[in-house]
């Protein structure tokens, strides 16, 4: 199908989804059960006990997929119509790999106190939340409030997905060189949603603040910066940034050249290139450099260049090229198994957990230089990552239904076969044919 | 809790050079709020004449200092509403401490410095003024106990 005009392909199929029911109905009488009046002995059980709803209604496997379209792809913002197949094409990839039953939602509370307002009063609908395509700093504040006052699991996939995948990357690419990432010194080239969340991960991972260096266009984060009072009110999550790592140990006003001198690891997730990265910085670089370059559709430098200069590993966001980092590593197994947990939230720690099953993954099945996280294509990989993520859940006590790596293995294997059995039924029964 | 290693003092002579930087980065920081605080073209002179009127004396001016370093400063005055029963308050109208220096409630620490100077004015209670879209500041007086007390209205005439 690939190849093929995606517009007509989309009018064939009018979207790509569908709401299917998944209880056998015979005839009509069977609704006396599942509507009324069966059904309102359901609600007033629910009624009682709210969390009911996790097990009697399909609330348990049913994400949100969110977005008010202010940066859609890399298109900046659109009408939220437009930003619709977007969300559609998520809710495919969350059923596909993750067996997840996703929702696309897109609409105009641009605000940040509007949008957090509308999913907050959706919450009962739903068992998690993925909130997707919206402008930075916004998106940071938004997530941040979501998290913290829902009490289901809350994702955005360019903070915490990109920032996952790309420290699972990083772990296995230390492996590689022989260093220890936790006393390296590590550059993130671009202050956008996916640099400012990793660096909240390597923190959290046990990384010191003065280790890492984070710039943006002006150069590196720094207290010492003209505009860093402005930063207080523009966006306070570089400023923190800023005041935690001191500049790293930088002069104010560093650019990347200089911020690379000595550095044994670069993420550049800024603005797509070649030419961002220039091969003379990653020379200067200490031995065996890690490079990740991770602007799309262009890398900040291509890998051929990068290996040239001396990297030892290079990744980048392209299918094309050995290392993807892919956010579709992490999200499907991460709401796989926060759900079947029915967990109150994703804690920094969950995600940890669910990098660390990707490394070790991918370690399992020989690493090197071109093999440092899991191939897209191997589906086992969710099943995994969601094991790791309901454990950690119910370890940390923020499961309703505590789940071993063990039991949650064998739930999540079923569930996302399940997934994969019904889409290609669909697709023996149908075919290309469209609706 | 009050890191060690702060001293909170009068600014001394010699020290203009610290303190004009520290007011220069406070006006600076207040411009983007609102129009009327455009910076003059010449800002940074007169921050350097105002730092040198701190040090004479009359305002209530406190520096905090860490490892020899002026890092952050408060200045304000008693304005006296002569009908009201305690009518002397303390104002604060500049309080800066350096970005490298936050969170180490060192404003708190300036500000308690400033309300006990304003009390052997006469005073018995201390205000701030604060842009009115400095939403930073607002939570941080709101923390320190501090209420709303008057609005500013401003018209260009």
């Amino acid at each position: 199908m690939a190849g093929k005009d995606p517009v007509s392909l989309h009018r064939l199929y009018g979207g790509k989804i569908e709401i299917s029911p998944k209880v056998p109905l015979k005839s009509l009488s069977d609704f006396a059960v599942w509507y009324t009046p069966g059904v309102a002995e359901v609600s007033l059980a629910i009624e009682k006990d709210p969390d009911l709803s996790f097990e009697l209604t399909s609330r348990w496997n049913l994400v949100a997929v969110i977005s008010d379209a202010t940066r859609v792809l890399g298109l900046g913002p659109l009408k939220p119509e437009a930003a619709y197949p977007v969300m559609e094409g998520k809710a495919l990839l969350f059923k596909f790999l993750g067996g997840v039953d996703a929702v696309p939602i897109v609409h105009s509370k641009r605000k940040t106190t509007e949008f957090v307002d509308l999913v907050k009063s959706l919450e009962p609908s739903f068992g998690g939340v993925n909130i997707e395509d919206i402008e930075s700093p916004k998106c940071f504040e938004v997530l941040e409030i979501l998290r913290r006052e829902l009490s289901i699991p809350v994702w955005h996939d360019d903070q915490q997905g990109t920032a996952a995948a790309t420290l699972a990357g990083l772990i296995n690419a230390f492996k590689i060189v022989g260093k220890d990432l936790r006393k390296s010194r590590i550059v993130l080239l671009g202050a956008g949603a996916a640099n400012i969340a990793l660096y909240t991960l390597l923190r959290r991972y046990g990384v010191p603040a003065s280790n890492i260096a984070v710039l943006d266009r002006k150069g590196v984060l720094h207290p010492d910066r003209d505009d860093i009072d402005k930063l207080l009110f523009s966006n306070p999550y570089k400023y923190r940034i800023a005041l935690e790592t001191g500049g790293s140990g930088l002069p104010p006003g560093a650019g990347p050249d200089k911020a690379l001198e000595g550095a044994d690891a670069l993420v550049a997730a800024s603005r797509p290139g070649p030419g961002v990265v220039k091969p003379e910085w990653v020379r200067r670089m200490s031995k065996d450099p890690i490079v990740f370059a991770l602007a799309n559709p262009t890398p900040e430098i291509w890998p051929s260049e990068a290996r040239e200069a001396g990297a030892r590993v290079v990744a980048t966001g392209r299918s094309d090229f050995p290392n993807q980092v892919n956010n579709a590593l992490v999200f499907p197994g991460v709401f796989r198994g926060a759900l079947d947990a029915r967990a109150r939230g994703i804690s920094d720690s969950m995600v940890i957990a669910a990098a660390e099953e990707l490394a070790a993954y991918a370690e399992e099945q020989g690493l090197s230089e071109d093999r440092i996280l899991p191939q897209l294509d191997d589906w086992k990989v969710h099943p995994r990552v969601a094991a790791a993520v309901a454990a950690k859940a119910s370890e940390e006590g923020l499961a309703r239904k505590p789940l071993t790596y063990k039991a949650e293995l064998e739930r999540a294997t079923e569930i996302i076969l399940r997934a994969r059995k019904l889409t290609s039924l669909v697709a023996e029964v149908w075919g290309e044919r469209g609706v | 809790m009050y890191e060690a290693g702060v001293s909170v003092r009068k600014p001394r002579k010699g020290e203009e050079g610290e303190l004009a930087r520290l007011i220069y980065r406070f006006y600076a920081f207040n411009e983007e709020f609102d129009p009327a605080w455009a910076l003059s073209d010449d800002a940074e002179e007169r921050a350097t004449e105002e730092a040198r009127r701190a040090v004479e004396g009359g305002d209530i001016v406190f520096v905090a200092e860490v490892d020899g370093q002026i890092v952050g400063y408060i200045r304000g005055y008693v304005r006296e509403l002569r009908l009201l029963k305690d009518g002397k308050i303390g104002v604060i109208t500049e309080l800066y401490v350096h970005p490298r220096f936050r969170g180490r409630r060192i404003g708190a620490l300036l500000i308690d410095r400033f309300a006990e100077e304003a009390r052997e004015r006469g005073a018995s209670r201390i205000a701030a003024e604060i842009p009115s879209s400095n939403i930073v500041a607002e939570r941080f007086y709101s923390k320190l106990g501090f209420r709303n007390f008057m609005i500013t209205y401003i018209k260009e005439v």
